[in-house]
């Protein structure tokens, strides 16, 4: 259909330096990076190298290089969702799609294929060519097509999921500001909620607490021990595409029915700005509560229950100004 | 050619039909001639076409313009002005009288009001008789 | 036709439109006038589709513009500052626009653009306004769109452009599209509007030009025998627009009838004129006008 040229096109020319600087940034963090340990360094370093290989692992640095393509890519996906919608809400540029003759849906499909389709595209890329400068170095016996593969697989899985993560932050947030923060946070927040909690507990019953898989979700694309993570199992791959399957429904769905008026404030919908509310507040309690508890020596639970209080007073009375705000940006 | 008196009672689409047969009084748009379409006046204008071709719709009942088909709007012949002239020539001499009792109940003096009269004949009647009607069909 | 049936917006829970019902014929002019904030831009946005109403319908030929939004086809909404088309030359514009509205008209859109003036390669966000709503309105209008909604289109730009851009309306308007005018140009409205939309408390009022004020009030200029009579001056039928000398315009109420009018008569004032009730008067009249030092 012609007018989805045309969100293409939008979508195309509003991002067009990011479709550039990707691939190639991702082929200096993967394929470059090889290329400069292999090729280009000088041969006696090169030669060191080569001795202190034991196995395929070694060759392949521990997936180093690939773990440097994904961190990459995460902000280079973080823009990108800015770009998509943040921006939009405040250069009217939003404004302008929904009095189009097509459905919202519509429009947040065509700016989600755009950015999965842009990490495909430079994955597939960047893995072809990295396989190809593998097989040409001195570690060519070493090269496997099921490592490269693999990862390739996770990456795209991972960031595919984060990326509708940001897409569907961006969807909920009213500004750029604020989806900036949000989208930043969004990856920690489990971890950091865990941590909180894990610590309250211990304090009520002085029992230690193993970290759980939150390890995992934290950052996801980022840890990838390899090779340890393929004794994990399903799990890692089920939960990200579950993520992914989420995240990009709940996206839809708050984009098709995002309140353009409220752009500019922190969060575009009433039911979310409860959440938020109850969520810092009570985060802000626990880690008040944690605060007052280390600073003074008496460890007494009474501490904590003060700083409990404040920190929920003091929060409660942020977010309400916060929540008032409209922000130009 | 045409302004909008803003400040006048009168609505815009009268203004209009009596401006243009004010021009064709003065010889300014002869018998004949093409006038600008709705559209060209409207947009000369800056004012509602809608308003515009009600005006036109008023001065073709009136015989004063004619449309042709495929053609555009032409200023009429004096002489196939049709039957609304009855009835326009009794009002005219209406509000003549309706003037004079005005100007004598101001205490306007029998030789202003002549001199008056005769500066309107000055500017509309050239060479004595150029009107059209001819004055028996009056009452 | 289009039509808004019954509409509700508010906007952080303070209500901006309340039931509001109108109609748009094709080929008709309407205008529509509020103060900052009443809820024009409001009302043209929900219309447009960028926001969602909380009650009520806005129906195209019977079909909810929320609903099918495929039918924004022949609806084209023109904002007070053409953001979205800064980036863009009106070449790249009209490209896009070709692409969204199946009936652009490529050559159109090009012979205004030579007609204005305009480059056709330099990105829009470099002209001045004037240049910056020409360039938009002309857009706009070879969409070919049926229905086209304008967001004060002559707000500060300079009268050339102003001239432009009415021309160009009014020729829009020759071509049977249906313009709603939000606007504070009264004088420039009451030219080309068949009808008047007043905003007001979140309401709308549908006032026809012909009569604005529907009977409702008369425009006087009075000058009295003596001393002006301060008690009848301050009553509340009574709105003193201008006070010059000794010459008042009045604005006088007659929706309770002609006493107010029957008292003046019988002070028997030097001057009692009528004059035509302009837009702008209504406007003040509807809105209590400014604080008089007479009152």
């Amino acid at each position: 259909m012609k007018i989805d040229r045309a969100l293409w096109k939008r979508e195309y020319e509003q991002a067009k330096w990011l479709v550039w600087i990707t691939p190639l940034a991702h082929f200096l963090a993967l394929g470059g990076n090889r290329l400069n340990d292999w090729y280009l360094d000088r041969p006696d370093r090169i030669q060191t190298r080569l001795n202190g290989i034991h196995s395929y692992l070694d060759a392949y640095e521990y997936g180093e290089m690939e773990l440097m393509a994904r961190i990459g890519l995460m902000i280079v996906l973080f823009v990108l969702a800015l770009v998509q919608i943040g921006a939009e809400r405040r250069n009217g540029g939003q404004e302008f799609l929904f009095s189009l003759p097509c459905s919202r849906t519509r429009i947040y499909w065509t700016k989600w294929l755009f950015g999965i389709g842009l990490l495909t595209g430079s994955l597939v890329l960047n893995t072809a060519l990295d396989m190809a400068i593998v097989l040409g170095s001195p570690i060519a016996e070493h090269f496997r097509l099921w490592y490269h593969l693999d990862q390739f697989f996770f990456a795209w899985l991972s960031l595919a999921a984060v990326y509708s993560i940001f897409l569907f932050v961006g969807t909920v947030s009213g500004s750029l500001a604020s989806q900036a923060v949000f989208a930043l946070l969004a990856p920690v927040l489990p971890f950091l909620i865990a941590l909180l909690v894990r610590i309250a507990v211990t304090i009520h019953n002085d029992s230690v607490f193993q970290l759980p898989e939150a390890d995992f979700v934290l950052l996801f694309p980022v840890r990838y021990d390899y090779p340890e993570i393929l004794a994990a199992g399903p799990f890692p791959w089920v939960f990200m595409a579950a993520v992914f399957a989420m995240s990009s429904a709940g996206g839809m769905i708050a984009y098709g029915r995002t309140r353009a008026e409220n752009n500019g404030k922190l969060v575009v919908f009433p039911l979310w700005e409860r959440i938020l509310q109850a969520g810092f507040v009570c985060c802000s309690a626990l880690a008040g509560g944690t605060f007052t508890y280390g600073f003074f020596n008496a460890s007494s639970i009474i501490l904590y229950y003060v700083g409990l209080a404040l920190g929920a007073a003091v929060s409660a009375w942020v977010i309400r100004r916060l929540l008032k705000l409209r922000l130009k940006i | 050619m045409i302004r909008i008196d803003e400040k006048s009672m009168l609505p815009i689409y009268e203004q209009i039909v009596h401006r243009i047969k004010e021009l064709i009084s003065r010889g300014v748009l002869q018998p004949e001639e093409k006038m600008p379409s709705v559209r060209e006046l409207a947009s000369r204008l800056l004012v509602n076409p809608n308003t515009v071709a009600k005006a036109y719709q008023e001065l073709e009942r009136q015989g004063v313009i004619v449309s042709v088909r495929g053609k555009g709007v032409f200023v009429a012949k004096p002489a196939s002005s049709p039957g609304m002239l009855q009835e326009r020539l009794s009002r005219l001499r209406a509000d003549l009288g309706r003037l004079m009792v005005e100007a004598h109940h101001l205490g306007v003096s029998r030789e202003q009001v002549t001199a008056w009269v005769e500066e309107e004949i000055g500017r509309y009647w050239r060479d004595g008789n150029a009107g059209g009607s001819s004055p028996s069909q009056i009452d | 036709m289009l039509a808004v049936r019954h509409l509700h917006k508010s906007i952080e829970r303070q209500p901006v439109l309340k039931d509001v019902s109108f109609e748009l014929r094709p080929g008709m002019v309407a205008g529509l006038i509020g103060r900052n904030g009443a809820g024009k831009t409001t009302l043209l946005k929900t219309m447009a589709g960028v926001y969602d109403p909380d009650a009520g319908d806005v129906l195209l030929e019977g079909e909810s513009v929320h609903r099918r939004p495929e039918i924004k086809r022949e609806i084209v909404f023109l904002p007070d500052n053409p953001e979205a088309l800064f980036g863009y030359t009106p070449e790249e514009c009209a490209r896009l626009y070709a692409l969204v509205y199946p009936r652009f008209d490529r050559a159109a859109f090009d012979e205004m653009i030579r007609r204005f003036g305009l480059p056709a390669n330099r990105k829009i966000r470099q002209l001045s306004r004037g240049m910056k709503m020409l360039a938009s309105i002309s857009l706009g209008i070879a969409t070919r769109a049926s229905y086209v909604l304008l967001d004060e289109p002559t707000n500060g730009i300079d009268p050339i452009a102003k001239q432009q851009v009415l021309t160009l309306l009014v020729e829009a308007v020759s071509e049977g599209v249906t313009l709603l005018i939000a606007s504070h140009a009264m004088g420039d409205l009451e030219r080309l509007s068949d009808m008047i939309l007043m905003i007001r408390q979140g309401e709308v009022e549908i006032h026809e030009i012909a009569d604005p004020s529907r009977g409702e009030a008369v425009k006087l200029q009075v000058v009295f025998d003596g001393e002006a009579p301060a008690a009848w001056l301050a009553s509340p039928q009574v709105m003193v627009l201008e006070h010059v000398g000794r010459v008042y315009t009045l604005l006088v109420s007659r929706e309770e009838g002609d006493a107010k009018l029957e008292e003046l008569r019988r002070m028997n004032p030097l001057v009692l004129e009528e004059l035509p009730l302009a837009l702008e008067d209504l406007f003040m009249w509807k809105h209590g006008g400014r604080s008089d030092e007479d009152r």
